[in-house]
């Protein structure tokens, strides 16, 4: 057998001693041979793929050893050469010797690279160290180099070699490893100080006993210091400068720990005092929290310098995350105004800068001291300083908190009369009508030419944005007689890109054959699918039309939204309308002006190509073009009627005259469709015999002259969304017909009891929860028709919904833009019934709160509701957007503070969502501006008369907020809220806070 | 990809001595004819050495900071000494965090012996030692250490061997593209400075944040609009906690497109911290290709190599007052400057509006080996047909068909408009990330000629 043979063989099959002998015997040069051999066992060792009949993995400790020996510094840097456990630290129970034959083996090898490889392998996990003793014994020995990190590394986990092999008591544990530490002079000079240094395990590495408290380091070094083997002085101030370091939270916790452990008396802190008082820089408040405490019994020790700490607390002053701190910091100011009057100036400068922290308290604190700076009966100010610390005071007035307002008032300007009253522009009213924007700086450029269509298509397959969407369509069809005879080859790698499984690398011939034959899955089809398909269609040259192919009925976990297959056959009339390829006339739903609305002139002008075209409009479309008409424009609106003379069409014409004219409503009597007699008789014996019932309606319907009666009832609810339209009770007793679809919403509790026989204490558990129910009227109904866009929701009720909203919310929300309550209702239903944090939930509500941003009528309930549930929603960045579209309602004028307080007064009462989630929210909404202040104001006056008379968790922090917005907005708490307040004062914890506020 | 490995004779340390405590900073710098002779750049005492501390300890975090999951491999900041500042610059692990800390002449009490680029040391103990400098303590500042020659010469062990990578070269020259190309969006004070860490959206931001004004508050906002500054991957921005607060006033600029954000922290004494982010944490500034454009028309050796010469003697030059001094077309100045900088040679100081000069070796081929867009755009050249003229229309508009993977692409350029290709990289990323490797073959052959 050739050496690499032997080595092979060993390996498999024999016993560690063989493999040191063996390798041991070796020259150079065999070394070198049998590597390649070395690294393909290890290679085979870690190949899961070979299942049981790869290297044993048991065996890997023959392989270590032969890497060790053969191994250059190169092979030595791969992740898989590692320490095996067998290695690491001694094990009692599994000693084969295998350290000594390591030992053995360097000694004869002698790597240049082991100290490095070490390290490399300490780094890459902390279940690879080498254990304390062993790498002691590598360095005594000369194999190992001295490295201050790897030694303070396998130090820290040294206890936890003992957990392996302690089964004493503690005491006894404890005793035995103190003994073993203190005859090492070598560790507890030179490598405990370590320690410290580094970032090491050492808060984690204890010694483990069941059943007894664990054995750490944070009670051994006290014990150490105690025997005197380690300088009291030396631990503690090695404490503070490693908590002067950026390390890891729970490494800090435990120098703050040890430091405690050792129990430092006064004088060891005071003449510590420069340590500490460095330590608050830190940026952890855990730390300047700990320095500070240590600090408050020094304050009033007359060798206690004040001088650098009053240089650091001007950093402090206006962090809000140190407020524990803060407190004893003030404290502290007052004891040194005591002791030394000449700080006086340096303590008002420093109160001042505490002003600008947002934290009410701070600020009272800070005020405090400034009143007892100003108002003390011997002067402590200069003439000149009192005059400049007022006049600095003044600045910060706007963004006092009532506490703080009220110590400081005698030195605040003096609120002149007039002030009182607020100016116009500061009160907040809701905007009146809402007029849209159709004019030239919102008018939408359509695509230019082929080019900027060719690469639409890629922005629209990737980015999938509703705007760029409907530019795309438009430009198709527009552009129509301007493609290019290649346009295909152009096509070619946009489909490659939106289908990289199917068509990757695939030549042009064999890419038509893949899409020719190409369906869509039944699952989770939207309009991204339906573009796709148009997009396939287009390449191929319409062959055949893919669009309606495109499943989108309903199954057990994916149900479509019904706005959907609206959209599907609009698309579907492009298909067919390229198929053609006769100049296709454009869509008549495709916005003019941004955001998505189509001009009244711009429809009419449109109708009249059909009409002068001889083409009837597609029933989806117009219904679609119906809904995103800007009936709200007026001077559009006469321009659209101006041009309806010229339109002949005799079913239509009568629908836009009412459509654009005064908002009355009455239905011709050719929209009146009788019931034959035959459906008649079937729906009245359906109610007997179920199976008799009709299926929804989900397919819109495919002639203009079946789809009219429903086109009038979609002009009708987006002229006037909320008005009773007794006209359309003759097409069917259906939601949004005569009346619209207006859920309630209300709070039930719902809890689950299980039981776990196991948990003797607790065998029975019981969790408790508010749902959000929103009125579950079914309609006895099917729904009549598939083109009735503010019914459709109705009666969508399968919690699956909003799994497959999500990825077409963007789009839906530009459908109905004069009346988007139901998809809004729809969208609490499914979405917002209890709080958490479900993924699909926050991304459609953050879509939709994105929606709110934008100009647009007064919020209605739904929406409001909505922006209720973002504002206290589980998810931060759901409030964070929510906030914004606050603020943007404010600005535009969209916002019904009494709407939105009532809303939120009724989430909190029924404690559906925590009141600190809204108070975190509406405290970065204060002092931006007057006009937000006053909504605010009227947001917590309809909100605090619904809270709870038993005082919710945090209420203090709520009524806080109004005091502040009350005392900005200078306005009296009405009598609703006065009472409330008068209720709540005989609360302990609202007392000051609510009590303070009712007397005002 | 081969990393630039350097060496270190000793390692940095903050020792005590008579004096008091001395900060020796090890050096290593690249360009070796520099670096013989005088390896020592400054010498001298730090006037407030307590905040330099604070602010190179911002910096080692910075270094060892990563935002994607990669490992973290501790790399050395770069030192320039020149014009009688020192600045040191470093990289995030991750590469989307650029770091400056400069220290004026007001900062330093001492003698530039030469000026230079070098690598510093920065070893945790040294980082430990940083934490530990109190605020009225005198610091000695040494970068580079005369005796390192004789040293050697005793035969002393190199004690650590690091690698600076590519990535932070590229890194550089990304960075002084965005960085010259900045306005100052928003100017605030210290207590502004404060609110503006104490309002960072908890944990990690997975979306774009826009920073805006909101009274007199700074806030993060998750929506854009005018007046606000986009700030990708905003939670980076705590690496600035320790150091805002210190700060006397911070300054906020960002590039017109939104692609990166720059946080100039003016901490007084003469010492000012930059902070500049990537467009997301997941962009890294070696991956951006911001300045591919300026380098597909190849200058001249000499006018590259004449500049080189020029810069490196000025050491700080305004483009603007360069090419009027000079009569150059300012289009040429970019384009001088973005092949310089390609090689690591250019930083653009925001405050004083210049260019700074960096004395790394001039190699020309890094423009290449560092650019492998470009590199694969010149691949594209190559083959006799890979790239075709499909027609030249008006304004010099050039349709062109590029050959991809078993596909052709579609590329425009040639007019005002940005160029265009159908190319995944294109679709994603629209041209915000510097252009495709087909439209920078399309404009070399058909636009650049």
């Amino acid at each position: 057998m050739t050496t690499p043979e032997t080595f092979e063989h060993i390996a498999r099959h024999g016993k560690a001693q063989a493999m040191v002998d063996f390798l041991l015997r070796l020259s150079k040069q065999e070394l070198l041979a049998i590597r390649p051999k070395t690294q393909a066992l290890y290679r085979e060792m870690n190949n899961w793929n070979l299942g049981n009949s790869r290297f044993p993995f048991e065996r890997g400790p023959l392989l270590f050893l032969a890497g060790m020996a053969c191994y250059s510094r190169k092979e030595a840097g791969t992740r898989t050469f590692d320490l095996p456990w067998n290695f690491q630290h001694h094990h009692p129970k599994h000693d084969y010797g295998h350290w000594e034959l390591l030992l053995q083996l360097l000694q004869h090898a002698r790597p240049t690279w082991l100290t490095d490889w070490l390290l490399r392998v300490t780094r890459s996990s902390p279940w690879q160290v080498i254990s304390y003793s062993r790498l002691r014994q590598l360095a005594d020995t000369g194999l190992v180099a001295y490295d201050a990190w790897l030694f303070a590394q396998s130090l820290a986990q040294h206890l936890n070699a003992y957990s392996r092999n302690a089964h004493q008591q503690i005491q006894e544990t404890t005793a035995n490893v103190l003994h073993f530490l203190q005859k090492d002079a070598t560790l507890l000079e030179r490598d405990l100080p370590l320690l410290f240094d580094f970032d090491t395990p050492v808060d984690s590495a204890a010694i483990y006993q069941q059943n007894e408290p664990h054995v750490t380091w944070l009670l051994l070094l006290p014990r150490l210091a105690e025997s005197g083997h380690l300088e009291r002085a030396a631990l503690l101030n090695r404490c503070l400068l490693a908590l002067r370091r950026d390390f890891r939270r729970p490494l800090l916790t435990w120098f703050k720990n040890l430091f405690l452990a050792l129990a430092p008396t006064p004088a060891e802190c005071l003449a510590r005092q420069t340590e500490l008082v460095d330590l608050l820089a830190h940026p952890l408040p855990l730390v300047v929290n700990f320095a500070l405490n240590q600090l408050k019994p020094l304050w009033a020790e007359p060798t206690f310098a004040a001088a650098p700490l009053l240089l650091y607390a001007e950093g402090l002053l206006t962090r809000q995350d140190v407020k524990t701190g803060l407190r004893v910091l003030f404290g502290g100011f007052e004891k040194l105004l005591k002791r030394d009057a000449t700080l006086a100036s340096l303590l008002a400068s420093l109160s001042i800068t505490a002003l600008a922290n947002a934290d009410a308290t701070v600020q009272e604190r800070a005020a405090k001291l400034l009143k007892a700076i100003l108002g003390a009966k011997k002067p402590l100010l200069s003439a000149a300083a009192a005059a400049d610390t007022t006049t600095s005071l003044c600045l910060y007035a706007d963004l006092l908190a009532p506490a703080a307002r009220t110590l400081l008032r005698p030195y605040l300007p003096v609120e002149e009369d007039e002030d009182v009253s607020l100016s116009e522009a500061a009160l907040y009213v809701p905007g009146a009508d809402f007029i849209p924007d159709i004019s030239a700086t919102t008018a939408i450029a359509p695509a230019r030419d082929w080019h900027e269509l060719l690469f639409l298509t890629g922005q629209v397959l990737q980015h999938h944005t509703p705007a760029d969407v409907e530019r795309w369509l438009d430009g198709l069809l527009r552009l129509q007689s301007e493609f290019p005879k290649d346009y295909a080859q152009q096509l070619h790698p946009y489909l490659v890109q939106a289908l990289p499984w199917a068509l990757k690398g695939k030549s042009e011939e064999e890419t038509w054959t893949v899409l020719f034959s190409y369906s869509f899955g039944s699952n989770h089809n939207g309009q991204r699918e339906m573009l796709l398909a148009l997009l396939m269609s287009w390449y191929l040259g319409f062959p055949h039309l893919k669009v309606a192919a495109v499943p989108t009925h309903n199954q057990q976990y994916c149900h479509h939204d019904p706005l959907l297959r609206v959209e599907q056959q609009r698309l579907a009339a492009v298909e067919t309308a390229l198929q053609a390829a006769v100049a296709p006339l454009p869509l008549l739903s495709t916005p003019t002006h941004a955001p998505h609305w189509v001009a009244p002139s711009a429809l009419m002008r449109r109708l009249l190509d059909y009409e002068e075209a001889g083409q009837e409009p597609n029933p989806a479309d117009l219904c679609l073009a119906l809904a995103r008409t800007a009936v709200a424009a007026p001077e559009d609106v006469a321009v659209a009627r101006r041009l309806l003379p010229l339109f002949h069409n005799l079913s239509l014409r009568p629908l836009l005259e009412a459509f654009l004219g005064p908002p009355t409503l009455t239905l011709p009597a050719s929209v009146i469709v009788a019931k034959p007699t035959e459906r008649n008789f079937t729906e009245r014996l359906s109610k007997l015999i179920p199976f008799l019932r009709r299926p929804l309606a989900t397919q819109p319907a495919a002639s203009l002259t079946t789809a009219l009666p429903w086109l009038w009832s979609v002009a009708a609810r987006t002229r006037q969304p909320a008005a009773a339209l007794p006209a359309l009770r003759s097409l069917a007793d259906y939601p949004g017909l005569e009346h619209t679809w207006q859920p309630t919403w209300t709070f039930e509790r719902k809890s689950h009891t299980y039981y776990q026989k196991w948990n003797k204490e607790r065998p029975v558990v019981t969790t408790s929860w508010q749902e959000l129910v929103v009125s579950r009227n079914q309609p006895d109904q099917p729904l009549p028709s598939g083109l009735l866009l503010y019914s459709l929701h109705a009666s969508e009720t399968n919690a699956y919904s909003l799994w497959t909203l999500n990825a077409d919310l963007a789009f839906l929300l530009t459908l109905l833009p004069n009346n988007t309550d139901a998809l809004y209702w729809h969208l609490i239903r499914t979405g917002c019934r209890t709080d958490d944090k479900e993924s699909s939930s926050q991304t459609a509500m953050q879509t939709v709160l994105q929606s709110l941003l934008a100009p647009g009528s007064v919020l209605t309930e739904a929406a409001t509701l909505l922006l209720a549930l973002g504002l206290t929603h589980g998810a931060s960045v759901c409030r964070a957007v929510a906030l914004e579209a606050l603020l943007a309602s404010v600005e535009n004028g969209r916002l019904a503070p009494v709407a939105l307080g009532e809303a939120l007064g009724k989430l909190l009462a029924a404690e559906f969502v925590p009141v600190q989630r809204l108070t975190d929210t509406l405290a970065q909404a204060r002092a931006i501006s007057p006009r937000t202040d006053d909504a605010l104001r009227q947001l917590l006056e309809a909100m605090l008369p619904l809270l709870p008379a038993t005082p919710l968790r945090n209420t203090r922090k709520l009524i806080e907020a109004y005091a502040d917005v009350q005392g900005r907005t200078r306005r009296l708490a009405p009598t609703p809220v006065q009472q409330k307040l008068r209720g709540w004062s005989s609360s302990a914890t609202l007392k000051k806070a609510a009590g303070t506020l009712a007397e005002a | 990809m081969t990393d630039f490995a350097y060496a270190y004779a000793r390692p940095s340390a903050l020792e005590t001595g008579p004096e008091g405590q001395a900060l020796l900073l090890s050096a290593f710098a690249e360009n070796a004819a520099d670096a013989a002779g005088t390896a020592c750049f400054f010498r001298g005492r730090l006037r407030d050495s307590w905040l330099a501390a604070r602010g190179l300890s911002t910096l080692a975090k910075v270094v060892a900071a990563r935002f994607v999951p990669q490992s973290a491999v501790l790399r050395d900041p770069i030192v320039t000494a020149g014009a009688g500042r020192l600045r040191f610059e470093a990289f995030s692990s991750c590469n989307g965090v650029y770091a400056r800390l400069d220290l004026g002449p007001e900062a330093l009490d001492g003698e530039f012996l030469c000026s230079g680029t070098t690598n510093v040391d920065f070893n945790e103990p040294m980082v430990n030692a940083l934490a530990r400098i109190s605020r009225t303590e005198p610091v000695l500042l040494s970068v580079g250490e005369q005796e390192v020659v004789l040293e050697r010469a005793e035969g002393r062990v190199t004690e650590r061997k690091v690698a600076l990578p590519e990535r932070w070269i590229k890194g550089l020259t990304t960075v002084q593209g965005y960085l010259a190309q900045m306005e100052e969006k928003l100017r605030l004070t210290r207590i502004q400075a404060v609110q503006l860490v104490q309002n960072l959206p908890v944990g990690i931001a997975r979306t774009d944040f826009f920073l805006v004004l909101r009274g007199p508050r700074p806030s993060f906002a998750p929506v854009g609009g005018p007046g606000t500054v986009r700030v990708g991957g905003v939670h980076r921005l705590r690496l600035l906690e320790g150091l805002l607060p210190l700060c006397e006033a911070l300054r906020v600029y960002a590039t017109p497109d939104g692609q990166a954000a720059a946080f100039v922290l003016e901490l007084g004494g003469g010492q000012q911290f930059v902070l500049a982010l990537s467009a997301d944490a997941w962009r890294g500034f070696s991956g951006e290709g911001n300045q591919l454009e300026a380098l597909t028309d190849e200058l001249p050796a000499e006018w590259v190599a004449g500049a080189n010469n020029l810069f490196r003697g000025n050491e700080t030059f305004n483009p603007t007052l360069f090419a009027l001094e000079n009569g150059i077309a300012p289009d040429t100045v970019d384009r001088l400057c973005a092949s310089l900088s390609a090689m690591g040679l250019l930083g653009f100081d925001l405050t004083e509006n210049h260019y700074f000069y960096r004395r790394l070796p001039f190699r020309t081929q890094r423009i290449i080996s560092l650019n492998p867009r470009l590199k694969n755009a010149r691949a594209l050249l190559v083959a006799a047909d890979d790239v075709q003229l499909v027609s030249v229309g008006a304004g010099g508009l050039t349709e062109a068909r590029v050959r991809g993977s078993n596909v052709w692409h579609t590329v425009l350029v040639g007019s005002s408009e940005p160029a265009r290709c159908t190319c995944t990289w294109f679709s994603g990323h629209q041209g915000q990330r510097g252009p495709c490797k087909h439209i920078l073959a399309a404009q070399m052959r058909f636009v650049k000629q």
